[in-house]
């Protein structure tokens, strides 16, 4: 019975030894894979793998920031498959293996024949989807772009082009991290360009990286480059007008006031040349009553702080004839001081007088050239006055100056000094003086031009700057004929900042020049000329202080009828300019114009 | 005596999603428009309110340009194309741009219609309600007059 039964267990061992042959399960793929974060030091956090079976492909998406591509993958694979990788064995959460973009990943089924291949693809994950580059290249935008334009990204651009591609279809070049798409109005871009977009819109970009699940946004505007422009603002016209006209500007308020002459006309009597004081301020009004004056009053200098405007002329209803006085505005216009103070002056056209207010008393300064010898003074001296806030301290000498017989004279003021430039007849010079903490000093006693045989004192201007240098623009024949040159003083001297102005020969009678400054300080100077058949034009002529070179000049449109030419600027760098015109009817009219940049214009 | 009970107070959860439109500042619903303006761009603000578990997928929003017989598009004005209707909310943008540049227009005649409304039409989830809540559903439309 032992027997049988050892037998029979041979024999069912045989059996089971026989039918442990295992049937293939018709199957080798790869169910699952992914790389542990545990198995994996490079990894901050498992990668599964997405296995595509339809194209045989196995994607990984892995941080950018893993250095490494040898990773210890662990997987599950159909019945009785192994699984390698360039021809090695690999087991589940064991062994390393090489994980690159084209790794070709084997299972063999170890029952049969059947084997699959998949390709592996890496995907780096930057975790980010951002711009990193937008440019406007002078090589996609032909005609419009001289030079690239390069935004800096931020959620919210602007950039500026020049004018011809001004709300025009340009081409925009951009990039971005890795992965990523980008839109620029909706539409995916192809090579890292955009083709003609419509950029009188904002443009929209978007960008879009899938694998990091990031979206970025950003508004692109394209505005213009601002260019100055000289525009005509205002003008004033009436049958009493005259031509003259001279200009001050409120610095602070950015508001220009001008002074001009109109005849005054009672019971049938008509005298000339009252002062009248307009101001602009969107539009230009009169200041109080016009006419002003007690009476006839020429060569008009006005100068305004904190809206208070003064005016100082030559009164011809002073009881001294010929004798200057001073008018202020302080809601009704009034003398300052007595009226006709000081040295008579000749009331020759080309003796004029000069008034600023001093920056620090707020309080008049008057120079000119007398026609009498006054208090020590010789006739046809500089004398200055200063109005102390009750009475004139007048005709004063200018202490320190050696010269005599000045023909003109020009005063500026700058935030804490008083400049005086005087033009020198008899010697050919110029000086220059600064009055400051209520004394003068000689900053220059003679500047002379080499070669010059005449100056031109006729219109010898003085400005000081924003920065507190003070600029001279004056006349001098030493090319021949009469040209305006620039000076600044260095703080030594005056020395010679720019060529003459070009094209420019000034014609004595007819001529006249305002110097001042743009909006980054650089100097404007304002010009009537007159070519060789006397007719006149307005030009402004704006100058690079470094290469000495003048600007093609901008013509103003108006053709004068008379040599007043005056300019001024306020705080904001705003420039206005002014000049008399007449109409058909021969009637004055006075314009003011506005040199600055032109209003900015974004598409928003 | 007659006595009268209170209504017992009752909730009201504002849970319905909806889109409006309104100028960029989502302040107001009407402009004017200088007639003499050139190149003045008008930005609209198209802005869904929808919770999360219904913006998985992109939602399209329709709107139309209703012109009065005064202006006419590509002379008094001209409309983005990329912000064209319908305006497609991917999810997580709640707010999309409608953009339309205004021209001077030399034959300008104020005695016409000079009206351009913006109104919301359709939204491809029905649920979400056109303009605000309400009977009035302000807010689904937009009026410019240009004056």
């Amino acid at each position: 019975m032992k027997k049988i039964l050892v037998s029979f267990l041979s024999v069912a061992a045989a059996f089971a030894a026989l039918t442990s042959c295992t049937k293939p399960d018709g199957e080798a793929a790869l169910k699952s894979i992914s790389l542990p974060a545990s198995l994996n030091s490079s990894l901050s956090a498992t990668v599964n793998g997405t296995i595509d079976e339809a194209t045989k492909t196995v994607t990984f998406v892995i941080p950018a920031a893993a250095a490494s591509s040898s990773f210890v993958p662990e997987f599950t694979l159909t019945r009785d498959d192994v699984l390698s990788v360039n021809g090695k064995e690999v087991t589940s959460g064991s062994t390393a293996v090489s994980l690159t973009t084209g790794t070709q990943i084997v299972v063999d089924d170890a029952n049969s024949a059947m084997s699959v291949t998949y390709k592996v693809t890496v995907l780096g994950d930057d975790q980010s989807a951002a711009l990193t580059s937008l440019i406007i290249k002078s090589a996609d935008n032909a005609e419009l772009i001289s030079e690239d334009v390069v935004a800096e990204i931020s959620e919210q651009m602007v950039v500026r082009v020049p004018s011809p591609a001004f709300r025009q279809e340009l081409t925009l070049s951009l990039a971005a991290t890795e992965n990523d798409v980008i839109k620029v109005n909706n539409s995916a871009i192809e090579g890292g360009k955009a083709l003609k977009v419509d950029t009188s819109f904002p443009v929209d970009i978007e960008v879009i990286d899938d694998v990091a699940g990031k979206t970025a946004k950003y508004v692109l505007k394209v505005g213009k480059i601002l260019e100055l422009k000289c525009d005509l603002i205002g003008s004033y016209t009436n049958d009493d007008l005259q031509d003259y006209v001279a200009i001050a500007v409120d610095e602070k308020a950015d508001i220009p006031y001008l002074v001009v002459n109109e005849n005054n006309t009672v019971e049938g009597v008509t005298t000339k040349n009252y002062a009248t004081v307009l101001k602009y301020d969107g539009a230009l009004s009169v200041v109080g009553n016009n006419k002003f004056s007690p009476s006839s009053a020429t060569y008009c200098m006005i100068d305004v702080l904190d809206g208070k405007p003064y005016v100082a002329f030559v009164d011809a209803g002073a009881p001294t004839k010929s004798r200057v006085s001073c008018m202020a505005y302080d809601g009704n216009w009034s003398l300052v001081g007595e009226q006709g103070f000081g040295a008579k002056i000749t009331g020759l056209s080309y003796y004029r007088i000069s008034m600023i207010l001093d920056p620090v008393s707020k309080y008049p300064i008057v120079a000119l050239t007398t026609n009498e010898a006054l208090n020590g003074q010789a006739k046809r001296d500089l004398s200055v006055s200063i109005f102390n806030g009750t009475e004139w301290d007048a005709n004063k000498a200018v202490s320190g100056r050696t010269q005599t017989y000045c023909y003109n004279e020009k005063l500026a003021r700058g935030t804490d000094k008083v400049a005086l430039l005087a033009a020198n007849q008899n010697d050919k010079t110029f000086s220059l003086y600064q009055y400051k903490d209520k004394s003068w000093s000689v900053l220059q006693s003679d500047l002379v031009i080499a070669g010059t045989s005449d100056i031109c004192t006729y219109f010898a201007d003085c400005e000081i700057a924003p920065d507190g240098t003070i600029w001279v623009a004056v006349g001098d024949n030493s090319s021949g004929s009469y040209l305006c040159q620039l000076y600044k003083y260095d703080g030594k001297e005056l020395v010679k900042a720019a060529n003459p102005l070009p094209g420019v020969t000034f014609n004595v009678s007819k001529c006249q020049w305002d110097l001042t400054f743009d909006a980054e300080g650089k100097p404007v100077v304002a010009v009537i000329s007159a070519d060789a058949d006397s007719n006149l034009s307005a030009k402004l002529f704006t100058i690079n202080p470094e290469t000495k070179d003048w600007a093609d000049p901008f013509d103003l449109p108006e053709t004068p009828n008379a040599s007043y030419m005056a300019a001024g600027r306020a705080d904001n760098g705003n420039v206005y300019i002014t000049y008399s015109t007449q109409n058909a009817g021969g009637k004055n009219i006075v314009n003011l114009y506005k040199y600055a940049l032109e209003a900015d214009i974004l598409p928003e | 005596m007659l006595l009268t009970g209170c209504e017992a107070t009752t909730e009201h959860y504002f849970d319905t999603p909806f889109v409006s439109i309104a100028d960029k500042d989502k302040l107001f619903t009407t402009t004017i428009i200088d007639k003499d303006a050139n190149n003045l761009l008008s930005e609209l603000c198209v802005t869904l309110v929808v919770g999360r578990d219904m913006f998985q997928e992109p939602i399209m929003v329709e709107y139309e340009l209703i012109v009065g017989n005064g202006l006419k598009e590509g002379v008094d004005f001209k409309l983005q194309p990329s912000t064209a209707s319908p305006l497609t909310f991917t999810p997580g943008t709640y707010d999309m741009p409608v953009r339309l540049i205004w021209m001077k227009n030399k034959d300008f005649d104020p005695s016409k219609d000079n009206t351009l409304e913006v109104r919301l039409t359709a939204c491809s989830i029905p649920e979400i309600h056109l303009g605000y809540l309400g009977p009035d559903s302000i807010r689904k439309s937009f009026i410019f007059t240009k004056k």
